[in-house]
Order: structure tokens, then C-alpha cells, then sequence
């Protein structure tokens, strides 16, 4: 056994394979890198400086002695705790209601058979294809008019510690999201449970399991990848939409406020732009997402690959 | 308590008819082979079976009892598919005991206890806490095995479960897929388009080819006195070789071969024209006269030696007429004999040994006459 040194010869070699067109590869793809991560880094110091040190020292620079300071994500977390909370108070549930619907759903139209699942599933295809601004005034009708769901929980909202009866609207929004979302997930699912082998229910079946049975003891740990796809993909969804929740809370100084109805205002007013607390504030509103697809990162990789 | 009555089963997928007018009984304790090449209808007919596939038509009774259209959750039967269908999210000992989670006269440490029995008899029992990922083939195959056996059936449905296996393990496994069946005496349907497996395992076998059965029975009935050409040519490896031409006046002739037949067999030809002769490989017989030196007697064939393929315990000969004609024959001769290619051989075929086809319908108008050594009974005429 020999073992292999550094040699001279080998950093010929290096030093020959290094073309003009393999220098200009890295130069461009250094070029990206920066391209793509200057703003975030740009966001992220921006949100550390004081007013003054926006002002006189580069965006991109990282802010030096008085510059420095908390101020701006103090500010941001007073005005945006609530509203966090708020989203997440929606999300949450609407997020798990609708994977947990959906999966259902597309077992049902995917590895159960019954008459008319075709119509029922072009339903569901024509429901991915719906424009949120076009129902934006129906559904603000319907839970204000014709079935006022958020009057009728609002005492029992208001009995839970923390919330007020304002926060009764955010239980129309849930549900609002779970409809809105269950077709685009519902075809998501039944891909992917096309690609599962059909001799794995047709085994569970033989070996006496219910269609419920199945349905959880099978399909559900098989789809563990999708699951987290959709998961991820459906939270970020919901918490960073904004039009059901404008249509829905109606102003950002309701209690019930989502993150996505403060933010725009935050940091905003007659006397000019205050970059610090926009770029600080717009951080805290991420983290959520973040956090989510650091949990699901592993997968999510594997359901995209599968998926593909 | 396993007795399948299959009757005028047909299965349509759109206008493709799947199975056709099948009709088939199983006895109880049976080991069934259904036998067939690829897309002949013996899958769709073992999963009309399952309860996998509704039936177009006809009827399926478990019994005595009527199933047709009864859910595979009640039919107390078990199955052991072509990819084994192990879950792969669980281990070896929760895939066994999957089934058994249905069955409710057990407790669960009886189910325990009867997942480990049959993990003992199948010697799987150091692989309980695996999943079938970690399995090589052979293992998943008796995990598989296991699962179906835990629930103690009524009836067993194995579709291809051989196929995946290298030869050698396959080999092995027939022999003890037999022996467990014999030891448990389950109602056992077997579904392969492999022909040595359909042989060698079977009770009776099933032939089937484009949805229609062809012919039912023991597999050595079936080799020897096979209903139509189809089954004589699915069955024996290498081919029967198979020769078309005419009757005429007592003998069979084609371009360049004549070949008489003896009285038993024009008896069964009657005044059929166009006939098949097929005469298995293993009857064919190379003399060992020199073809210069010798004059030809009756039945005997002047040929040429095209090509040899040893296979140590034999050799498969590939035959062609000196005289020009275009049909070849396949022969087997003895492993320990030296032949050579492009040699000049004298062939002989026995008068015995004709089987006679029908050429437009395929039906055998007659066949060779078998008397094995030890008994002297004559194999009953074709069942279809």
C-alpha cells in the first residue's frame, strides 16, 4: 500500500487545469452568490443600525460602536408579538386541518374505488384554479351576512385567556384557508400516492384492514415525505397571505391583526422611512417559515425528490 | 373448508376480455398451478379470486358459499404478491402481525406467540426486529411467506412469487413452498408463467392462453397427452418440434419427409387433411450408424448435425434435413456422447411417439402412447 503525498506534480496540475473559461465559472458563480445574498446580509445589518448610522454609513457594512443597537428589534417585537401570535393562531390549525383533510381526501380519490370519483376529483382540479380575488367579496358576505360564524363564537373566544372577542374572525379565516386550501394539496397527495405500489393497499385489504385502517396504518407513514412538503408549503401559505386576511379583520389596529396586516405599516409615517424598524421588523416576521423549514428541511428534500 | 368453485368467470377491462368463460374446480387441500404466458388471463383470474377484481360475469364460491362480490377483507384468504408487498415502514414481526390484528379470537400475546411459531418455522426468527429494507431477496420473499402463513387461511393465493429470486434460491424455495403446503394442507393457487415451476410443484395444473383455459390436470397428463398444440408446445423445454403437412394415404408429408403412421394413430386421425406432427426432443433418437454404410430402415432420417448445445448431463441437437426440406428437428441425446457439428447422422422416430394435431383448430387428434415403468396403466384421455 502506498499512501499519495501533495506533490509538485500534482500542483501542476491544478495549476494547469485552471482555464480563462473555468476562472470565469467561479467568477459568475461568486457573482450569484452575491447577488442573491446581499440583500438578506444588507436586511440584516440594516436592522442592528441606529438612524444615524443608516444614513451615513453603507447599507451592506455591519454597524460599528454608536452605531449598534436593539432599539429597532425592540420596537418591532412590541408591535409584532401580537400579531405573531395571531398568526400563528391561524395558521397552525388551518395548516394541520388542511393536510390533514387533504391526505384524506386524495386516499379516498386515489386508492379507494367508487362511482363519480372522476367529477368529484375535476371539482377539486377546478378549485386549484380559483382566483382569491374573485371570491373576496362572497366570502366577506358570507361570514358577515349570511352565516355571521364569527358573532356566534365570539363569547367563547373571549372567555379563553388572552384573546378577545375581536380574535372570534380568525376562526371564519381558518376555515376560510382550509377550503382555499385542500385542492392544490389534494393533488399534491395523489401524486404522490400514485407512485406508491398498489399492491401495498391490495396486501393491507387481503390481510383484512378497513379502508381506515389503511388510510392510517399505511398511507399515512408512506406519505411522511409529502406530508412535510405540504406542511411546509401550506404554512407559508396562510401565514404570509394577505388579501382573506384584510377582507376578514378589515384594519391593522384590530387586536385580532395578523403579521402580514401590521407589517406594512411598521416603521412607516409622514416624517420619512425608518429602514432600521422595517428591516428588523420584517426579520422577526420570517423567522416563523424559517423554523419550519429547518425542522422539515430532511423531508422536504426527500418529498421533492420523490415527487419529481 | 377450502374447496374454490370458479364458474363461467369472465373479466372485461373495457373491450379487452381479460378472462373468458373460465370454469374450474379446486378441491380442498389442493396445490393449483395456473400456468400460462404473459397477459393469457391468470393473474386477473387468481385476483377475481382475491376479491381484487370485480367479475364481468360468472361465478366465484368459496364452499359452497357465494363470494363473487364479496370485499377481500372476508374472503379469509392470504396472498403473497410478485414484490412482495411487505410495508416498509414497519418490521418483520409488525408486517406478521398486521394480519393477525383482525382476527379477534386471539389475544395479543397468542398473536405474539403465533407471529414467533411461524417465524420459527420459516427461520426467519433473527430477522423479527428488521425492517424488509435491510432484507436481501430471499429473506423479504419468506417475511412475505410468513405474513400469509400467520393467518392460517382458508385458501393461499401466491402470484409469481418466484420470480424475483435468483435460480438457485429458486430452485430451493420450490421444494419447501411444497413441503409447507403439503404440511399445512391449505387450498393453495399458484399463479407463474414459469412451466418447470408449474410442473414440479403443482397437484394439478391449469393451462390458460389468451383468457381461455386450455386444458386441466396432472402435470405429467398434460405433458404426455396434452389437449391442443398450445400445451404441447408450452410444456417440455426445449419445444416439441412440430411439423405441418398433409395426410396421405396412411403417411404424413411435407416438402422433402414422408413419415408413415401406424394404424392407432390414422384410427384417431380419421379423414383429417392438414395435421401437425409434433414429436418431443427426448424422442427423437440419434443412431449410431454410420448413414454411408447403412440403408435407411422405416421412420429413419438421413440429417445433418447444425448445432450442439452441451448441457453436461445432455446435449440439445439441432437437426436439418439432408434432403432440403425447410423444418428442422430439436433432439436430446446423451451427455457422454460425442457429437459433432456439420456430422451426418441417421435419426430415427419411433412410431410411438406421434402426437397429431389438428392444424386449423390445434386440438390433438392423437397422442403418444405412455406406459411408465412399474405400472402398466395408459394415461386417460385429454381433459379439457
Amino acid at each position: 500500500m502506498s499512501v499519495s503525498t501533495p506533490t509538485t506534480d500534482d500542483f501542476v496540475d491544478w495549476y494547469t487545469d485552471l482555464t480563462w473559461t473555468r476562472a470565469a465559472l467561479y467568477a459568475l458563480v461568486l457573482l450569484g452568490v452575491v447577488f442573491f445574498l446581499a440583500p438578506l446580509e444588507t436586511g440584516l445589518m440594516t436592522a442592528f443600525k441606529s438612524d444615524a448610522a443608516v444614513i451615513r454609513t453603507l447599507p451592506f457594512l455591519p454597524p460599528f460602536g454608536d452605531g449598534f443597537t436593539l432599539d429597532n428589534a425592540q420596537f418591532a417585537w412590541n408591535h409584532l408579538s401580537g400579531p405573531l401570535l395571531n398568526s400563528l393562531v391561524m395558521s397552525i390549525p388551518a395548516t394541520l386541518f388542511t393536510v390533514l383533510f387533504a391526505s384524506m381526501a386524495a386516499y379516498g380519490l386515489t386508492m379507494v374505488d367508487w362511482r363519480g370519483q372522476l367529477a368529484v376529483l375535476s371539482l377539486f382540479m377546478v378549485g386549484v384554479f380559483v382566483p382569491y380575488q374573485a371570491v373576496l367579496v362572497p366570502l366577506a358576505r358570507f361570514w358577515n351576512n349570511i352565516f355571521p360564524l364569527g358573532k356566534m363564537v365570539a363569547p367563547y373566544v373571549a372567555s379563553l385567556p388572552y384573546f378577545t372577542e375581536n380574535h372570534a374572525v380568525l376562526v371564519p379565516l381558518i376555515i376560510t384557508h382550509v377550503a382555499y386550501g385542500i385542492p392544490i394539496i389534494t393533488v399534491l397527495f395523489r401524486s404522490y400516492m400514485q407512485t406508491l405500489p398498489t399492491s401495498l393497499v391490495e396486501s393491507a385489504m387481503i390481510d383484512g384492514a378497513s379502508v381506515t385502517k389503511i388510510y392510517y396504518r399505511i398511507i399515512v407513514p408512506l406519505c411522511k415525505p409529502m406530508f412535510a412538503v405540504v406542511f411546509i408549503y401550506q404554512f407559508t401559505q396562510i401565514y404570509n397571505e394577505f388579501l382573506f386576511s384584510l377582507t376578514l379583520i378589515g384594519n391593522a389596529s384590530s387586536s385580532a391583526a395578523t403579521v402580514t396586516l401590521v407589517l406594512p405599516s411598521l416603521g412607516a409615517s409622514v416624517s420619512g422611512m425608518d429602514f432600521g424598524v422595517r428591516m428588523a421588523a420584517s426579520l422577526l416576521a420570517a423567522i416563523p417559515t424559517l423554523i419550519i423549514y429547518v425542522a422539515f428541511a430532511e423531508q422536504f428534500a426527500k418529498g421533492l425528490a420523490t415527487e419529481a | 373448508m377450502g374447496e374454490i368453485n370458479i364458474s363461467n368467470l369472465t373479466k372485461r377491462f373495457g373491450d379487452v376480455i381479460a378472462v373468458n368463460d373460465l370454469n374450474l374446480e379446486i378441491e380442498d387441500g389442493e396445490f393449483l398451478v395456473l400456468v400460462g404466458p404473459s397477459g393469457c388471463g391468470k393473474s386477473t383470474t387468481l385476483r377475481c379470486v382475491a376479491g381484487l377484481e370485480t367479475p364481468s360475469g360468472g361465478q366465484i364460491r368459496f364452499d359452497e358459499t357465494d363470494v363473487t362480490y364479496r370485499v377481500p377483507q372476508n374472503r379469509d384468504v392470504a396472498m403473497v404478491f410478485q414484490d412482495y408487498a411487505l410495508y416498509p415502514h414497519m418490521t418483520v414481526r409488525q408486517n406478521m402481525k398486521f394480519g393477525l390484528e383482525e382476527e379477534p379470537d386471539y389475544t395479543d400475546s397468542e398473536r405474539e406467540e403465533r407471529v414467533e411459531d411461524v417465524a420459527d418455522l420459516l427461520d426467519i426468527s433473527d430477522l423479527l426486529d428488521r425492517k424488509p429494507g435491510e432484507l436481501s431477496g430471499g429473506q423479504q420473499q419468506r417475511v412475505a411467506l410468513g405474513r400469509a402463513i400467520v393467518r392460517d387461511p382458508s385458501v393461499f393465493l401466491m402470484d409469481e412469487p418466484l420470480s424475483n429470486l435468483d435460480a438457485k434460491l429458486r430452485a430451493t424455495m420450490r421444494m419447501e413452498l411444497q413441503h409447507l403446503q403439503e404440511d399445512l394442507g391449505v387450498t393453495t393457487v399458484y399463479v407463474t408463467h414459469d412451466q418447470t415451476e408449474a410442473m414440479t410443484m403443482s397437484d394439478r395444473m391449469a393451462v390458460m392462453n389468451d383468457g381461455e383455459l386450455q386444458q386441466v390436470g396432472e402435470p405429467l397428463d398434460l405433458y404426455h397427452a396434452p389437449a391442443n398444440l398450445f400445451v404441447a408446445e408450452f410444456l417440455g423445454e426445449p419445444n416439441m418440434n412440430h411439423l405441418n403437412g398433409t395426410v396421405d394415404d396412411g403417411q404424413f408429408v411435407t416438402d422433402g419427409f414422408t413419415y408413415s403412421f401406424d394404424d392407432s394413430v390414422l384410427d384417431d386421425v380419421g379423414d383429417a387433411d392438414d395435421v401437425v406432427l409434433g414429436i418431443r426432443p427426448e424422442s427423437v433418437e440419434i443412431l449410431d450408424n454410420d448413414p454411408e454404410a447403412v440403408s435407411l430402415g422405416d421412420r429413419e432420417f438421413e440429417m445433418t448435425v447444425d448445432v450442439v448445445e452441451p448441457m453436461g448431463n445432455e446435449h440439445v441437437v439441432h437437426l436439418d434435413f439432408v434432403t432440403g426440406a425447410s423444418e428442422s428437428l430439436t433432439a436430446i441425446a446423451d451427455g457422454m456422447r460425442r457429437i459433432e457439428e456439420g456430422e451426418s447422422v441417421v435419426v430415427h422416430l419411433p412410431h410411438d411417439a406421434a402426437h397429431v394435431f389438428d392444424a386449423k383448430t390445434g386440438v390433438a387428434l392423437h397422442n403418444r402412447r405412455v406406459s411408465f415403468e412399474g405400472s402398466s396403466d395408459q394415461l386417460d384421455e385429454p381433459r379439457v
